[in-house]
């Protein structure tokens, strides 16, 4: 299996609705995929070898019965003996039941193993994603992500479960009945599978184009999901702005692409199963033909072809069943597919091979030296940047609109790495600190803090059932959060709708700040300020809890609100991406440049001239 | 049901196919019995005799090489009936499948902002597809499968009576017993199904949540603990997923050894009969071969009985989607003719969840006023400039539009003519400029211009790679928070509407620029009239009229000069505004028009 990994380029126009991961170019054979699935099949080993061991024995018994109707029929039958018939009446029923349990139980055991399988490779696939660094979910959509998780897996779970059972019973029960038949009358078995070849080349002719339309089917699923997830997430303004209309044509042209290849992935189908039902009749057609002149000939009995027709319908029909099994099998395939190149994609937000441990500090200090970044190649949002901030300094970075200042933040705590130069806290790169030490050591506040579905309980704890309620109403109080959250219905315990759309920015703000406040105490903080402006009782709330929060620390604010700059010990302008101006509030207003023109109008985000 | 030929089609192919399938085991009944008899007219009465009679063929051979034709040849005629079928039934199913999805779609869009509260996308998702898959399979299955299966069987049962009666009966009622507790132990298992697709959906929506919110994770580290959580949920599903399956296999199982046990049965009575001569072997064989068909037949129904059990499930979780809109025109809806612009809020309260979040609140705005409304956060005023779109209804009271309840007038005409400007931007992935039309018809170049010019989102267009055809959202190009701002005014601007509502909208720009905005808009909109939700005092004295909210109220309303003289609320807020943007003294003082008020 070839690795060759192309690094993910950005090229928005291409990537529509499609993933990153999509474009990567990586060739997923059957093999590596049947691999894979092996892999996480592997810890059930004992259970498997249990299930095929039942299905042999459900195999070999089954194959007795035509053998009863055949010993039926040329014995007791023929000879007109009732009595002689009883106990093969005694051997069929117990078979049946006997038969019955077996499958029952291979079928329990089978699904069992099936699905726990799955939960560890949805556990290790959503482990996966979660892995990946900033980039990759900056250019995937959030619904691509559902659909692999969801749709993609589901794929499988038919595969896993009742696919495999399939397979692999009319496998093991094809090999005995061929071995059976060869030893009951050759002639006739040869007869009998003289339509096999032919059967075989027809499938592997359609498989092949199944998997194809299948392979674009799923593609096809994965943008329309992540077109409905957008739609669906932006409905009030869809209504509000009576743009349904376009909401309605983009659906129809995607709704009649899935129409499209869904059918002709039905077709395919079709076509299949009739060749095989054509081939059944024929095959059936030649064993009767020359099971008829076998007897007549005395090469063969009467019992012999009665047995032959039960046994050759046998034959044929665990490959009409595989036939049912192939659009399912091909669709898990083509999802499988698409898992594994999911897992293929790397973050390239890489560990570094022997992480340093910073000593421990209660403070610390950031360095950026001669530093040069873009988001995308040839383009920089950051041009030699060089600054250092000693601890404890608190630090604002003003300037002009766009990426470039909340870039800072994304390096610092290394969502993205640099182009050029080093990030550094404590005189250390920030690629040789260990992935999870960061995160202790940095904290980001984002403009917009998201809120999970949950109460507000869950959102300051954010998954960590170690936080007592006394730590967090304590980092509440001291972010002067939990004045509006004792207000709310249930207070703490509030249900926050989907992406908190019932708190206001100003809410969510100070609900970050706690949050900083309970899991990092000490580290760096990176706050870009909310741009819009929050009702003055909020305001100050938010400026006393920002205080609380920042005592002590170093930090860097991207500050859009005057009342922060009062507060901050030094300020930052940047313009370009490059730093034009560095000093104190009083130093900057003093030089009549570009800090004192946004002083001057009471606003620190320059519009761009 | 619009697609009645391809429906009768499929079912008349249907049964076609069902009826030369059942031949087929006939056939080789009579093949055996013509080599057991040695090729002499077998004893018992067939039909088909006379249609051997009428090809007239004597000798031994001959006999088998027609009997094999006429097996061949039926089998093509049902392999020409399936294909037949499957492509009719194909169409029917096919479309229906298009137009299922596309009215949940429709419908998903009409309805209200409560309805989305309630309902994470995540789930939604779940139930548009995998939902509505499960529910279609079964409407494929039922086409293709039941019908000819069923008719199959019938014509099986006909053909096994005229042979033999009693062993026939005897089969009919060990399948029937059979049947009937398949049935009995599959009702109760469509709530199992329905809850694994609730897990579903909500294992959906943690993934939805998790990853839109990755950078909260990843900056507090969390991951573990997210991923501790996504295994609990996991694991839930798994062990709903098998609860379910352990009693619905068995289920399914059972058509199988039933038909075997009839098998069975069939070889016990049957050899009897053929010894006692009431049978032939070729009418032995061909019972045998009949249940063999039969068994499949069953195995197929009992498949169906099954997907019929998940179906209910599934049809459960999608019914809510299609529930009708509850803010929709009524029939005898007004249009909005000359619309001025005149706001009354009359009465209105609106309470949720037994909270009462406006309580009570009259108020008139005249046509062309600028007005705005100041309070804390949460004291309603985004709630109620919701009303005036109809974003929700009122509990009590009315919101009146140049005097008519805007619950009477034309929704999409209301819609029209109000423009919002919301707190935080929605961006499609689309282009700039689409952003900004959002599809509406009919705009020319010159006022898209405008719009682009006063929102200042002219400004931005330079740092754009495409200028308006720049690809935005989800997938495209990251706009800053205060362009997005910009592209929302625009968009607002652009429908040319009577009455504009900006939500915070000019936080992103300094005072003056936002001056300047203000005064352009009103110069565009000219009698038009404008509701400003703003916080920012430089922003609000300018305004017609101030309106000061507090827990759901109107607590205060006024011009500047009357608020600040009343030393209430507004006055309060005011001064808490200047203390915060005020400096001390060792600070030098800002040459700037608007003067603020200096701290003693």
């Amino acid at each position: 299996m070839s690795a060759k990994r192309e690094p993910l380029s950005l090229k928005p126009e291409a990537l529509r609705l499609e993933s990153a991961a999509d474009t990567i170019n990586v060739k997923i054979s059957d093999r590596y995929l049947t691999r894979m699935l092996g892999r996480f099949l592997r810890p059930y080993w004992l259970q498997i070898l249990i299930v095929f061991a039942m299905l042999i024995a459900v195999a070999g018994l089954s194959l007795w019965m035509p053998l009863l109707i055949q010993r039926a029929v040329d014995d007791p039958i023929r000879r007109g003996d009732i009595a002689g018939l009883i106990p093969y009446g005694v051997a069929y029923f117990s078979l049946i039941f006997i038969i019955f349990i077996i499958r029952f139980a291979h079928t329990y055991l089978l699904q069992t193993v099936g699905q726990n399988a799955l939960v560890n490779l949805r556990q290790e696939l959503f482990e996966h994603i979660m892995r990946q660094d900033m980039r990759f979910f900056n250019t995937t959509p959030v619904g691509q992500l559902v659909s692999r998780l969801s749709n993609d897996i589901d794929a499988l779970t038919e595969l896993l479960s009742t696919s495999i059972v399939v397979l692999a019973s009319n496998v093991v029960q094809l090999i005995g009945i061929v071995v059976v038949m060869m030893a009951l009358n050759w002639r006739l078995a040869l007869l009998s599978l003289s339509v096999l070849p032919i059967m075989i080349a027809v499938t592997v002719y359609f498989r092949k184009r199944i998997r194809a339309a299948s392979t674009r089917f799923h593609k096809l699923v994965g943008e329309y999901l992540s077109y409905i997830n957008e739609q669906f997430n932006g409905v009030v303004i869809v209504q509000l702005f009576g743009r349904q209309q376009v909401s309605r044509d983009g659906f129809e042209h995607l709704n009649e692409q899935y129409n499209d290849i869904h059918s002709r992935f039905r077709d395919y189908y079709t076509g299949y199963a009739s060749w095989l039902q054509i081939l059944t009749t024929i095959g059936l057609a030649i064993v009767l033909y020359g099971g008829g002149q076998g007897v007549l000939a005395e090469w063969a009995t009467l019992g012999m072809l009665i047995a032959f027709l039960e046994y050759t319908r046998r034959t044929f029909e665990p490959i009409n069943q595989l036939s049912e099994q192939i659009a399912q099998i091909q669709t898990a395939f083509s999802a499988g597919e698409r898992i594994a190149k999911m897992l293929h994609v790397e973050p390239e937000i890489v560990e570094a091979a022997q992480p340093v441990k910073l000593g421990e500090r209660e403070r610390h200090n950031i360095t950026f030296d001669h530093v040069d970044f873009g988001y995308e190649t040839g383009h920089l949002v950051l041009r030699d940047l060089d600054f250092y901030v000693p601890e404890g300094q608190r630090v604002a970075v003003v300037g002009a609109t766009g990426a470039g200042k909340t870039s800072l933040a994304g390096l610092l705590a290394r969502f993205y790495d640099v182009t050029e130069g080093q990030v550094m806290i404590d005189g250390v790169d920030v690629r040789e600190i260990g992935l999870a030490d960061l995160r202790h050591y940095v904290t980001v506040v984002p403009q917009n803090p998201y809120c999970f579905n949950g109460t507000v309980a869950e959102n300051l704890r954010l998954f960590d059932p170690t936080i007592s309620d006394e730590q967090m109403i304590a980092a509440a109080k001291m972010a002067c959060a939990d004045r509006f959250i004792e207000r709310l219905p249930g207070s703490y315990n509030f249900e926050l709708l989907p992406g908190g759309a019932n708190l206001s920015q100003g809410q969510k703000q100070l609900l970050a700040l706690a949050r900083a406040l309970i899991h990092n105490p000490n580290s760096i903080l990176v706050l870009d300020e909310a741009t819009s402006s929050i009702d003055t009782e909020t305001e100050a709330m938010i400026q006393e809890g920002l205080e609380r929060v920042l005592k002590g620390r170093t930090s860097l604010v991207i500050a859009h609100r005057l009342s922060t700059i009062r507060e901050v010990d030094r300020i930052l302008v940047m313009k370009n991406g490059q730093l034009i101006e560095d000093g104190s509030h009083a130093e900057l207003l003093a030089l009549d440049g570009l800090y004192a023109q946004l002083y001057h109008r009471q606003f620190l985000e320059l519009e761009s001239a | 049901m619009r697609y009645r030929t391809a429906a009768y089609g499929s079912l008349i192919t249907g049964f076609i196919g069902g009826l030369t399938a059942a031949l087929e085991p006939y056939i080789i009944g009579l093949i055996i019995d013509h080599v057991r008899y040695g090729f002499t007219p077998a004893p018992q009465p067939h039909p088909i005799n006379l249609l051997y009679d009428f090809i007239r063929v004597q000798s031994a051979p001959g006999m088998i090489v027609r009997d094999i034709a006429m097996l061949i040849g039926f089998g093509i005629i049902t392999v020409i009936a399936f294909i037949f079928q499957r492509s009719y039934s194909g169409t029917v199913s096919y479309s229906a499948l298009f137009d299922m999805r596309r009215d949940l779609f429709n419908n998903l869009l009409t309805l209200e902002q409560d309805f989305y509260h309630r309902h994470a996308t995540g789930d939604l998702i779940s139930r548009m597809y995998a939902d509505l898959e499960t529910a279609w399979r079964l409407l494929v299955m039922g086409f293709t499968r039941f019908g000819s299966a069923l008719f199959s069987l019938i014509v099986t049962f006909v053909l096994l009576a005229i042979v033999n009666v009693p062993l026939t009966l005897l089969v009919f009622i060990v399948l029937s017993v059979s049947t009937a507790f398949q049935m009995r132990a599959g009702k109760n298992l469509a709530p199992y199904y329905e809850k694994v697709q609730d897990q579903a959906g909500d294992l959906a929506s943690l993934v939805q949540d998790a990853f839109t919110g990755v950078q909260t994770i990843k900056t507090f580290g969390r991951e573990s603990g997210i991923n501790r959580r996504y295994a609990e949920e996991n694991a839930e599903y798994r062990r709903r997923w098998l609860y379910f399956k352990r009693r619905n296999e068995p289920v399914g199982m059972l058509p199988n050894m039933i038909s075997q046990l009839a098998a069975g049965i069939v070889v016990l009575f049957g050899g009897v009969l053929a010894l006692s001569g009431q049978l032939t072997l070729g009418n032995f064989t061909q019972f045998l071969l009949y249940l063999g068909m039969i068994s499949n037949v069953l195995l197929q129904l009992g498949t169906i009985y099954q997907r019929y059990q998940q179906t209910k499930g599934a049809l459960v979780r999608i019914t809510p989607l299609l529930q009708p809109a509850a803010i929709t025109s009524l029939p005898d809806a007004k249009p909005m003719t000359n619309p001025r612009g005149d706001i009354t809020f009359d009465h209105v309260t609106v309470e949720t969840d037994g909270v009462r979040l406006i309580d009570d609140v009259s108020l008139h705005i005249p046509p062309g006023q600028v007005t705005a409304l100041v309070g804390a956060t949460g004291c309603g005023k985004t709630l109620l400039v919701n009303l005036l779109a109809r974003v929700l209804d009122v509990t009590d009271g009315r919101v009146l539009i140049d005097g008519a309840d805007v619950r009477t007038l034309r929704l999409e005409e209301l819609r029209q003519h109000i423009a919002y400007v919301p707190q935080s931007t929605f961006l499609f992935s689309s282009t700039l400029a689409e952003n900004v039309k959002m599809g509406k018809p009919g705009i020319s170049d010159d006022d898209f211009m405008k719009a682009v010019n006063i929102s200042r989102l002219s400004n931005d267009l330079a740092q754009l790679p495409h200028g308006m055809d720049t690809l935005v959202g989800e997938k495209g190009v990251m706009l800053s928070g205060g362009q997005k701002q910009r592209v929302a005014i625009a968009r607002s601007i652009v429908r040319n509407p009577v009455i504009l509502i900006l939500d915070d909208a000019l936080s992103s720009v300094d005072t003056r620029t936002a001056g300047d905005i203000l005064s352009d808009l009103r110069t565009v909109l000219r009698s038009r009239t404008s509701l400003i939700i703003a916080h920012r005092i430089a922003t609000v004295k300018d305004a017609d009229h101030i309106v000061v909210m507090a827990e759901g109220r109107i607590v205060e309303q006024g011009t500047h000069t009357q608020l600040i003289a009343n030393n209430g609320f507004y006055a309060r807020m005011v001064e808490r505004e200047l203390k915060q943007e005020d400096y001390s003294e060792s600070q030098p003082q800002p040459q700037q028009e608007d003067v603020n008020v200096r701290e003693a």
